[in-house]
């Protein structure tokens, strides 16, 4: 009988791993984890997050080897998404086209050392 | 003639002799005029005479000297302007506000004295003295002429005086007849005294002692007489002594008789009594037969070389006859030609003229019976150029140029460029001074603006626009209230209020010159709100949304600038505009999410969320693609993340 109560317990405590995973990183294709509105009202809570963002790109703004790719989600809502300089992605993205973007909500950092928060920071693009 | 160099002095001497010279001649019969320095004040060693010689004297009466460089002429001590002396002018007035002399008691009187004249004029040709008729019948007509108040007793005068020089010559006849009769007695004494002296010779001779008064001689027996010769000789020698005396009484006598009818002569010639005068000449030499018409003075003196210098000729009695009846000539003459004059409309030259001719010849014929009508338009002319000088000291250009405008319809000679010129400059200068006043005033310098005015009133005191600039001055004056109220509601920043009220307080544009500016400065800073706000409105009102939102980033770039202006008088000052706060807050309504976006993108940027501030740029660009405020945002967040390091 201690054994069984001890799978038992394994199991609780996997799904509740499962849920807590869930919760904060938005992991599903659709995106349906990641809240447009909620990323404008306030950014730096998708900090430590990742999330699979389905997004047709609308422009895409390079600076030095990095992007900023302005995105239109499918809740009709325009974000930025960040493509440091040196980042290979497995599709070339281009304006109007449709992705998948698993991006990684970040903050960083001015010269100065004021924080630059919110950041929503690619890390793969599929084509869809 | 040189003698006429004294003519104008004349009247000078007879108004200053008449109350500095004595009325009678003087004591003294010095003729030298050295003895009567003390009665006429000037030594030689005066200090105060700075080694000048004293005047001149002629029959103890100091002659007046003219400057004819100067027209100036030295008399006791001073020195008068013949042309602008003041009692010549009082007299030239008084005659000319007279009526002319031609009553019939004047014309009478006139008769008589020319009648007097021919009459001596014939006596004068006599070879001889006329007799003592003829004398006392002049002397009767001066007496009778005397009495007419134009003769001013002068006829009189002369009169008496030829009455005590026959006086004197009666006199001294009587003296004579009396010597001619102690020369008989003389003879009669003599004649005795040879007589007894030829007596007691013969007796003597018989041994009787000559002078034996004892006249005990027992030889002839006949008395002496000489005692009797004795006396006979002292009679004839005392009747002698008398003669002397009596001859010497004659001629003491003749001098004094001959010295003070040349002084009533002379003073009658310096009164101007010309006809008197030549009267009087031509029968000294029926009053003093002896041929002798010199005028008593020494031939040292300063008289005599005065006299022969100004006449040019010896001092004589002739010589006075001569210069009045030059005197006489003259007048006459220059009264026909001040007529013409007057004919021919040169008023000035007639009363330059006229008041020598009036100044010389006031008691002559010619001069008293002036026509009224004349002497009117001389009054006139004489008048007009008195008052032209009265115009002038009190500066009153104005009413010199009207003066010399009628004094040019008066005299055809009349030249008024000099004093044309003059006046214009003078007006000229004053307006000068007015214009400087309007720009000090202009410029809110009130001080010099009163000074300037002041300056423009000393020049010209009737200034007639010297009126208007003091009205303009009261006119500020009347501005201070106007002046406060823009000052304060400009300190207090008030802008929209002084626009409000920029149709009263414009006033102040023109006290100041700094106020202008400022006054201009508000008003153009009000419009330019007012013009913007409209424009924007009517762009909101015609594009919705879209066109409120280009209408608020509008507003609000205005904003930006004005917290930034480099006018520092309005820097900062637009949001507290109500209009402008007004107008920005009904157009961040009436954009509506696009405002939203904008501010919500900007506070996000504030606070360091880039990632929003950048969706919201993009949302509000989305909602108005005109949008510089979110195209300028999402550049400068984007650079922000470019820059950053993750």
């Amino acid at each position: 009988m201690p054994v069984l109560y001890v799978v038992i317990g394994m199991v609780v405590v996997a799904v509740a791993a499962f849920a807590f995973k869930s919760g904060s990183n938005s992991t599903s294709e659709e995106g349906s984890n990641f809240s447009a509105a909620q990323y404008m009202n306030r950014g730096s809570a998708a900090v430590g997050n990742t999330y699979r963002i389905p997004a047709t790109v609308a422009e895409v703004n390079s600076h030095g080897g990095s992007r900023i790719i302005e995105v239109l989600t499918q809740d009709d809502k325009r974000i930025g998404l960040f493509v440091p300089a040196g980042t290979t992605l497995k599709s070339n993205v281009r304006s109007g086209m449709e992705y998948v973007f698993t991006v990684q909500g970040r903050n960083g950092q001015k010269e100065d050392g004021s924080p630059v928060k919110g950041i929503l920071v690619v890390t793969e693009a599929e084509a869809k | 003639m040189k003698a006429l160099y004294i003519l104008p002095l004349i009247p000078l001497a007879a108004a200053v002799a008449t109350a500095q010279m004595p009325a009678n001649t003087p004591q003294s019969f010095d003729l030298s005029g050295k003895s009567t320095q003390a009665q006429s004040g000037v030594r030689n060693d005066d200090p105060n005479s700075f080694g000048e010689t004293p005047p001149p004297q002629l029959l103890g009466m100091e002659l007046p000297l003219l400057d004819p460089s100067t027209d100036t002429v030295s008399y006791g001590g001073g020195k008068f302007d013949v042309g602008n002396n003041a009692m010549v002018r009082e007299r030239f007035e008084k005659y000319l506000n007279q009526t002319p002399d031609d009553t019939e008691a004047s014309r009478k009187y006139r008769r008589s004295i020319e009648k007097l004249i021919d009459l001596t004029q014939k006596y004068s040709k006599n070879a001889g003295p006329v007799g003592s008729k003829v004398l006392v019948k002049i002397g009767m007509t001066l007496y009778d002429i005397s009495d007419y108040p134009g003769d001013g007793q002068q006829a009189g005068a002369l009169a008496s005086g030829m009455v005590s020089a026959l006086d004197a010559q009666r006199a001294n006849l009587r003296r004579d007849k009396a010597n001619q009769k102690i020369d008989d007695d003389i003879e009669k004494l003599v004649k005795k005294t040879n007589s007894l002296t030829n007596q007691n010779t013969q007796k003597g001779s018989g041994g009787g002692s000559i002078g034996n008064i004892q006249g005990k001689s027992g030889s002839g027996g006949g008395v002496s007489h000489t005692v009797r010769i004795a006396f006979n000789t002292q009679k004839i020698a005392e009747h002698k002594a008398k003669q002397g005396a009596n001859v010497a009484a004659s001629e003491a006598s003749l001098l004094k008789a001959k010295i003070q009818y040349q002084a009533l002569l002379l003073s009658m010639f310096l009164e101007r009594r010309f006809d008197h005068t030549v009267i009087g000449a031509r029968v000294y030499r029926h009053l003093f037969r002896d041929g002798d018409t010199t005028l008593n003075m020494e031939k040292d003196s300063d008289a005599y070389k005065m006299f022969t210098g100004i006449s040019g000729m010896p001092p004589t009695v002739n010589a006075l006859d001569s210069a009045a009846a030059n005197a006489r000539r003259d007048i006459d003459q220059s009264m026909d030609a001040i007529s013409n004059l007057i004919a021919q409309n040169k008023l000035g030259e007639a009363t330059n003229r006229l008041i020598t001719a009036v100044a010389i010849g006031e008691f002559m014929q010619s001069v008293a019976v002036f026509p009224a009508e004349s002497r009117r338009r001389v009054a006139e002319y004489w008048n007009l150029r008195k008052n032209a000088m009265v115009a002038l000291n009190a500066r009153d250009y104005g009413e010199v140029e009207r003066i010399s405008g009628r004094l040019k319809e008066l005299d055809v000679d009349y030249n008024d460029s000099l004093l044309m010129s003059y006046t214009e400059a003078k007006k000229t200068q004053s307006d000068a001074y007015l214009r400087q006043a309007g720009k000090a005033l202009q410029a809110g310098k009130e001080d010099e603006a009163m000074e300037a005015m002041a300056n423009a009133a000393v020049v010209w005191p009737r200034n007639p626009n010297i009126r208007e600039a003091r009205k303009q001055v009261e006119k500020v004056d009347g501005f201070d209230k106007e002046k406060m109220e823009f000052s304060d509601l400009l300190s207090a920043k008030r802008f929209r209020d002084i626009y409000k009220s920029r149709n009263r307080l414009k006033v102040v544009a023109a006290l100041d010159e700094t106020l202008a500016q400022q006054y201009e400065a508000v008003i153009r800073y009000i419009e330019t709100i007012d013009n913007s706000l409209k424009q924007f409105k009517e762009i909101a009102e015609e594009q919705g949304t879209m066109g409120a939102g280009m209408a608020y980033e509008k507003l609000v770039e205005m904003q930006a600038e004005n917290d930034s202006s480099a006018e520092e008088l309005f820097r900062g000052e637009l949001k507290n505009d109500k209009p402008f706060s007004d107008a920005l807050r009904d157009l961040r309504d009436a954009a509506g999410e696009f405002t939203d976006a904008l501010i919500t993108a900007q506070k996000h940027e504030k606070r360091g969320e880039y990632g929003s501030a950048l969706a919201l740029f993009y949302r509000a660009l989305e909602l108005n693609p005109t949008s510089t405020m979110a195209k300028e945002g999402i550049n400068r967040v984007s650079e922000v993340i470019f820059n950053a390091k993750f």
